[in-house]
């Protein structure tokens, strides 16, 4: 380990550290591989040819560093999430077998991914938290909002909830009025006696009719509901 | 020139068999030590920071060679 810890050391030197991913987007890095030359590459990698595999490397750098952008918000070092997802890479192109018909990019995206998505929960910054006093932004007039300003009950949803309580109230009053074969669809097909939906097809099979006919007696009763509902509001 | 594309990384090694991340070494031990380690552990860490180094050397080299 001492002499990582002193290329460390030296390569830490190297001042004016720029925008990792920038720069990987700048055209520094080598274009993706087409799919022939990929396939041309993994098998001979599959053949202990090591020139392969840092073709196949060098060649999907560009794709951590697009996979690094989707984690911008979250708060944590681009140039850690950068080395993570290189990781990541690495054990998507040791682990990738060319013969399941997938793409290396959509494998090695997937690793390099959940590289990077259990760092994050090993970090616990994906949790969600936050402190409840903390600014999340702020108004019109430049005043902080913080988290606890804007949690609350809106009151249109309380007045929603009651509405819709009525209205359900309303619709198993309104359900009496609808003939047996209709009560009977329309019960079992949005599910209004055990929350068990079923298909026109089984209650076709359990009335003993065809399903088209379901169909039109399902489509009528639920017209016939609309028009008593319509006309209660009135 | 010569020493730092077979000298690995992380143990020091000079070797051929590895994998070339921008111009350095990580040798066939240390890649299967680092596949093979989790997200958790210590030693995550260094070779995290070993590659953070290797990209940062890579993009200084690189501006320098555009200047």
């Amino acid at each position: 380990m001492v002499p990582f810890l002193l290329t460390i050391l030296g390569l830490s030197l190297f001042e004016g550290v720029l925008f990792l991913v920038s720069y990987v987007t700048n055209n520094v890095f080598p274009q993706p591989l087409s799919a022939d030359e990929e396939l041309n590459c993994l098998k001979q990698m599959k053949n202990g040819d090591q020139e392969a595999r840092n073709t196949l490397i060098e060649h999907n750098l560009r794709l951590v560093a697009h996979i690094v952008k989707k984690f911008e918000n979250t708060r944590e070092d681009s140039e850690d999430l950068i080395s993570i997802g290189t990781i990541g890479l690495i054990k998507a192109i040791q682990t990738f077998d060319y013969t399941k018909n997938t793409r290396l990019a959509t494998y090695a995206a997937r690793c390099i991914e959940n590289e990077i998505l259990m760092h994050l929960r090993s970090t616990k910054k994906l949790q969600g938290e936050m402190l409840i006093h903390e600014p999340i932004g702020s108004d019109k007039e430049g005043n902080e909002i913080t988290l606890i300003d804007i949690l609350g009950t809106d009151p249109d949803m309380v007045m929603d909830k009651v509405q819709l309580t009525l209205e359900e109230e309303k619709l198993y009053e309104l359900l009496r009025e609808l003939d047996y074969r209709e009560r009977t669809v329309i019960i079992m097909r949005y599910g209004l006696k055990d929350g068990e939906q079923y298909t026109q097809r089984e209650i076709a099979k359990k009335l003993g009719i065809s399903r088209s006919y379901v169909s039109r007696i399902e489509k009528k009763a639920v017209q016939k509901l609309a028009k008593k509902f319509d006309k209660e509001k009135h | 020139m010569i020493e730092q594309t077979h000298r690995c990384i992380f143990c020091g090694n000079i070797t051929i068999d590895g994998i070339q991340l921008r111009g350095r070494l990580i040798c066939s031990e240390c890649e299967q030590e680092l596949i093979n380690t989790q997200v958790d552990e210590p030693a995550y860490q260094s070779y995290k920071q070993g590659i953070k180094a290797i990209w940062k050397e890579a993009i200084t080299l690189d501006s320098r060679l555009n200047e």
